[in-house]
C-alpha cells in the first residue's frame, strides 16, 4: 500500500520550492496519487539547457520503501536514458533507493544525471557510443533533441498557433497542422512550408 | 517518596490497623521478617566477590561482627548521609520517641532526646528506611493496585535504596539490640500510621522536613556517593560518536548533542513520539520511527541514511524471541542480550519484589518496571501498579504531578536508568555488563520487544503491556 500521506506531503513540500529548484511534481489525474508527472528543467551549461523534461512517475505499492518508477516522457538524447523508451539508468531508482529519498530528491538526481552522463554504464548503447567516440556530435544531437522535444512541449498549443499565424500561415491551417504532428512546432512549420 | 508512602499508606493502614492486630504481634512479625532479611542478605553478601571496599567492609562486618568495622561503617554512613541527617534526625527522633513512649503520645515526642546515642547516626537512615517499608507493609498491599505513581522510574534511586537497605541490615545483624530497636521502630511506625489515620496532622508535619530535606539519591558527582553505585560519569566520558549514536532524548549528559532529533519521521512523515526520538538505530545518526525501522528490517535492512545494513543482531535476536518476549537471567555481571532494536522496547523485570527478597515468601512476587522510556517523564508505562508505592524505598526526589495526576520525576532527571542507558552500555561494546543493584542479582529481566503490540507475558506483567498503554507517548 502506498503511503499516500507521505506522497501528499511530498507534493506539498515540492510545491513550496518550485521557484528554487524548478522541479514540479503533479498527479497525472485527480483520481490517484500513484501516477504522477514530474518536470525538471535541463541543467544550465549542458545541451539540455532551456528544455523542460517531463518524467512519468509510477509509485509502486511499497513506496517509499520501494523506489518510484520513473521514465522520461520527453525524448532525451543521453547515454543513460533510453532514446526510445525514456527509461532511466540511475542507481538510486534501483538498488540504491533509500526511503529517505523523496520524489523531489530523485528528480534532482535525474537532473544531475543529465549534467553528468555515465557513458560507461549506459542505458542507450548508441548514445553512449556516440558520446565516447564523437562528443561534438553527441552535444549537437542532444541540443537538437532538447530544442525539438523539450522546448515545444512546454508551451501551450495556442502559443504555437499564434506563432505560426505571426509567420503568415492561416490560423486554422496552423492549428490542424500542429495537431497532426502532435504539437511539435518545428515539424508543423516544416509541414506547412513543404506544402 | 518515603514521605508519600508513609503519608499515603497511612490511610489504608489505618483501616488495616483498626482491626487491631496488636502491636506486639506486629513487632514479632517484623522481627521475624528482619531475621529472614538478615539471612538473605548474608547469603547475598557471601555470594561471589564483592567489588568495592565499602561492600567488603560491610561483609566483614557481617561475618566477623567486628565492632570497629561496624563503627567505621557507621561513620561512613554518617558521612554519606550527612546531608540527609539534618532532615532526618528530627523525623527519627520522633519515631524513636514514639517507640519509647506509647504510639498515642506521638505528639509529645517531638522534642524527645536521642536515646540511642552514638549508634543513632548510623541507624538513622536504616531506621527511617524501615519506617517507610514498615509503612508499606501495611499500606502497599491494599494501595498498590490503585496507585498510579511512577515509583521505580529512578533506577539509581532504587540502587540507593538498596544500598541503604544493605547498611541497615548489616547493622541489624551485628547488633541485636539495635535490630530489636529497628523492628520495633517498624511496629511503632505502623502504629503511628494507625494513629495518624485517625489524626493525620502530626504525621504530615513530621514528614514534611523529610521530603524537603536532601533525602534523595546521590548525584553522580556527589563526594559522598557510595562506591557501590553505578558510575554514571562513565557515560559522560563516552566518545562523541557514541553520544550521537544514542541520542539525547532527555538525558542531560547526552544533551550537548548537536543533532536534534527530527520532529517527524523522514520516511513516513508521521510525528515521532518519545520512544522514536530516543531511538537511533544506526551510527550514521539517521532517525526514523520504529514502524519504518521495522519495515526496513523486514525488507532490505539497510539504513535509509547511509545505506549500510542495520545491525542484524537486532533482527536475529528478535527472531529468537518467539512471543516477542524473552526471559533472561541476570547474574551479577550479566551479559544481557539486547541491542538497540530491543532496547527501545521495554524492560520489565519479573522478579521477587524487594519485599520478597527481604521478607521471604510471604510476599507475593511482583512485576517491577525498570526505567523504560528514554525520557524520564511520566508516561503510562510508569509505575503502572507494578511496584506499588513504597514497595521499595526510594529516597524522595523532586517530583511533580504529571498530566494524569501521577507523580513523576522531573524531565531530564539524569538518574533514571533508561533502556537507552542500558542499551548504550550493552551495544556500544563498552561493556556487556548490565549493572544491577546487588540485591537484583537474581532478577529475571524480561525484554519486551516491539512497541505497539501486546505480548503474552506471564500473568504478572500482562497488565502493563497492553498496547494502548504502550503507544501513548
Amino acid at each position: 500500500m502506498i503511503d499516500f500521506a507521505r506522497v501528499q506531503k511530498e507534493l506539498q513540500e515540492c510545491g513550496k520550492d518550485v521557484e528554487g529548484s524548478g522541479i514540479r511534481v503533479a498527479p497525472k489525474s485527480d483520481a490517484t496519487l500513484a501516477r504522477l508527472v514530474g518536470t525538471i528543467p535541463g541543467p544550465i551549461g549542458t545541451p539540455y539547457e532551456g528544455g523542460v523534461f517531463q518524467i512519468d512517475i509510477t509509485l509502486p505499492d511499497g513506496y517509499p520503501f520501494e523506489p518510484p518508477k520513473m521514465q522520461f516522457s520527453t525524448k532525451v538524447w543521453h547515454p543513460n536514458i533510453s532514446s526510445q523508451s525514456g527509461a532511466i539508468c540511475l542507481d538510486i531508482l534501483k538498488d540504491q533507493w533509500s526511503p529517505a529519498l523523496t520524489l523531489k530528491t530523485a528528480l534532482l538526481s535525474v537532473q544531475a544525471l543529465l549534467s553528468a552522463p555515465e557513458p560507461d554504464d549506459p542505458q542507450d548503447a548508441v548514445v553512449a557510443k556516440q558520446y565516447l567516440k564523437d562528443y561534438q556530435t553527441f552535444i549537437s544531437t542532444a541540443r537538437y533533441w532538447t530544442e525539438t522535444f523539450a522546448k515545444t512541449s512546454s508551451r501551450g498549443i495556442e502559443e504555437k498557433v499564434q506563432k505560426l499565424v505571426e509567420m503568415g500561415f492561416p490560423e486554422a491551417q496552423a492549428r490542424t497542422t500542429l495537431e497532426s504532428v502532435g504539437g511539435d512546432e518545428n515539424l508543423a512549420l516544416e509541414k506547412l512550408c513543404s506544402g | 517518596m518515603i514521605s508519600d508512602s508513609v503519608a499515603n499508606a497511612s490511610i489504608p493502614s489505618a483501616a488495616y490497623n483498626s482491626k487491631d492486630l496488636g502491636k506486639k504481634k506486629r513487632a514479632r512479625t517484623a522481627k521475624l521478617k528482619q531475621c529472614k532479611l538478615d539471612v538473605r542478605r548474608e547469603q547475598w553478601l557471601s555470594q561471589g566477590a564483592v567489588k568495592n571496599k565499602c561492600c567488603k567492609e560491610e561483609t566483614n562486618g557481617v561475618r566477623t561482627g567486628n565492632k570497629e568495622n561496624n563503627r567505621s561503617l557507621g561513620n561512613l554512613e554518617a558521612r554519606s548521609r550527612g546531608g540527609e541527617n539534618d532532615g532526618l534526625i528530627h523525623h527519627n527522633d520522633s519515631d524513636l520517641e514514639s517507640l519509647s513512649s506509647s504510639p498515642t503520645s506521638l505528639n509529645s515526642g517531638v522534642l524527645g532526646g536521642n536515646d540511642s546515642g552514638t549508634n543513632f547516626t548510623g541507624s538513622s537512615s536504616s531506621s527511617s528506611s524501615s519506617t517507610s517499608s514498615g509503612g508499606c507493609c501495611s499500606g502497599s498491599i491494599t494501595e498498590e493496585e490503585e496507585e498510579d505513581d511512577g515509583c521505580l522510574d529512578d533506577w539509581e534511586a532504587v540502587a540507593d535504596a538498596l544500598a541503604a537497605n544493605d547498611k541497615q541490615e548489616n547493622q541489624c545483624s551485628e547488633s541485636p539490640p539495635e535490630r530489636e530497636q529497628i523492628s520495633e521502630t517498624v511496629s511503632a511506625c505502623q502504629a503511628t500510621n494507625g494513629v495518624s489515620g485517625g489524626n493525620s496532622k502530626p504525621e504530615f508535619t513530621r514528614t514534611e522536613p523529610r521530603s524537603a530535606g536532601n533525602s534523595r539519591a546521590w548525584r553522580p558527582d556527589d563526594a559522598f556517593r557510595p562506591q557501590s553505585l553505578p558510575n554514571l560519569s562513565k557515560q559522560l566520558s563516552l566518545p562523541n560518536s557514541d553520544r550521537q549514536h544514542y541520542g539525547c532524548g532527555g538525558v542531560p549528559w547526552a544533551c550537548n548533542n548537536i543533532m536534534v532529533p527530527p520532529s517527524s519521521c523522514p520516511i513516513c512523515y508521521e510525528d515521532l513520539d518519545l520512544t522514536d526520538t530516543s531511538f537511533l538505530p544506526c551510527l550514521c545518526g539517521f532517525r526514523l520511527c520504529l514502524f519504518c525501522h521495522k519495515r526496513i528490517l523486514d525488507e532490505d535492512g539497510r539504513c535509509p541514511g547511509c545505506r549500510k545494513p542495520y545491525e542484524r543482531n537486532a533482527v536475529e535476536r528478535e527472531a529468537r524471541v518467539p512471543g516477542g518476549s524473552l526471559t533472561f537471567r541476570l547474574a551479577r555481571s550479566c551479559s544481557m542480550i539486547t541491542s538497540m532494536g530491543l532496547a527501545c522496547g521495554f524492560i520489565t523485570t519479573w522478579a521477587p519484589s524487594p519485599y520478597k527478597l527481604a521478607f521471604g515468601d510471604e510476599f507475593y512476587p511482583r512485576v517491577i518496571t525498570i526505567g523504560i522510556r528514554a525520557c524520564p517523564i511520566s508516561g503510562p508505562r510508569y509505575g503502572r501498579g507494578d511496584l506499588g508505592r513504597g514497595d521499595l524505598e526510594r529516597p524522595e526526589g523532586p517530583s511533580r504531578v504529571g498530566r494524569h495526576g501521577r507523580r513523576c520525576r522531573k524531565r531530564g532527571d539524569s538518574r533514571l536508568w533508561t533502556m537507552k542507558d542500558i542499551g548504550k552500555q550493552l551495544t556500544a561494546g563498552l561493556s556487556n555488563e548490565l549493572w544491577l543493584p546487588k540485591a537484583y542479582q537474581d532478577i529475571q529481566v524480561m525484554l519486551v520487544s516491539g512497541r505497539r503490540e501486546s505480548h503474552a507475558l506471564n500473568d504478572h506483567s500482562r497488565e502493563i503491556t497492553k498496547p494502548d498503554q504502550v503507544c501513548q507517548g
